[in-house]
């Protein structure tokens, strides 16, 4: 996947993670939707490492693993770019 | 405590600027019924809940609100990022502009800085999960009338994104009414009964 490819399948699974997180709140005994949560859990976690690897930023503990503090490294979410 | 994720919860990507666009989407950031006022209203009621679910819910969902307060911030800051003095002058944007240049500042569409006023926090799940039911509501039917006003598809497709979302809170806050009110019937003949607070 390309990086762009990979961002996007990264926020699919962040979403699923939400949603499920919001749904568990009010649902704390539903086993099949725990185990749904796990699934997507364990892709999104797979996918971040993937995506930190090859240069992105998620969060704070995901960077400075070069030669400079590159967290504050633009683009910043709010801003608009006209590529991808 | 929050961490951050760089990225927002859904893509903005605006091509055309709209300063007249701006002033009215303003409202969910700023404004009464808008994202703020929503992660605000949740964050605040937590502290007084009795049950885990409605922490846990009031909690995720009043977290979840900040990262639509900052879509919406981005949709107002890409809709204004660059303009002409003529733009300015002939959106209407004018009177927003001489008090915050193309700087995004917590407001309704009307002008008003962003109140606590608007929202309730009073220490009783039951007034509190119905509060938050209008709520989900009052932000819905707003995302309705910014849908009417929009045009733009690229804004539109994130307003429906935001309109969905309100939707799904309504339902998790109706599902944390229930439970409460079983809780509450479990015990006692009424849904309503303010002595519950008072026992150890």
């Amino acid at each position: 996947m390309t990086k762009g490819e990979l961002r996007n399948a990264l926020l699919s699974y962040a979403f699923c993670v939400r949603e499920l997180n919001l749904y568990l709140d009010t649902h704390p005994d539903d086993c099949e939707a725990l185990e749904e949560f796990r699934k997507c859990r364990s892709e999104f976690l797979r996918l971040k490492d993937e995506y930190v690897a090859c240069g992105g930023t998620w969060t704070v503990t995901d960077s400075g693993c070069g030669d400079r503090w590159d967290w504050i490294d633009s683009p910043w979410p709010w801003e608009y770019r006209e590529e991808e | 405590m929050w961490n951050y994720e760089k990225t927002l919860q859904y893509p903005v990507k605006i091509k055309n600027t709209n300063p007249a666009m701006a002033k009215v989407i303003i409202s969910q950031f700023g404004g009464p019924d808008g994202e703020l006022g929503a992660s605000m209203r949740y964050l605040s009621q937590r502290y007084s809940q009795p049950s885990d679910q409605v922490k846990g819910i009031l909690n995720d969902i009043g977290t979840e609100e900040l990262g639509h307060l900052e879509m919406v911030g981005a949709i107002v800051h890409q809709l204004t990022r660059c303009l002409s003095e003529e733009e300015i002058k002939k959106s209407g944007f004018d009177t927003y502009f001489v008090d915050h240049g193309l700087g995004v500042y917590l407001q309704s569409a009307a002008g008003t800085p962003w109140t606590a006023a608007g929202i309730a926090s009073k220490g009783d799940p039951i007034a509190d999960l119905t509060e938050d039911m209008a709520a989900e509501q009052k932000a819905r039917v707003t995302y309705d009338n910014i849908l009417i006003l929009c045009d733009d598809p690229d804004v539109k497709d994130v307003i429906r994104f935001l309109r969905q979302r309100e939707i799904v809170h309504f339902q998790r806050f109706g599902e944390a009414l229930n439970l409460t009110q079983e809780k509450l019937n479990a015990k006692n003949i009424y849904a309503v009964n303010p002595s519950m607070k008072l026992k150890k």
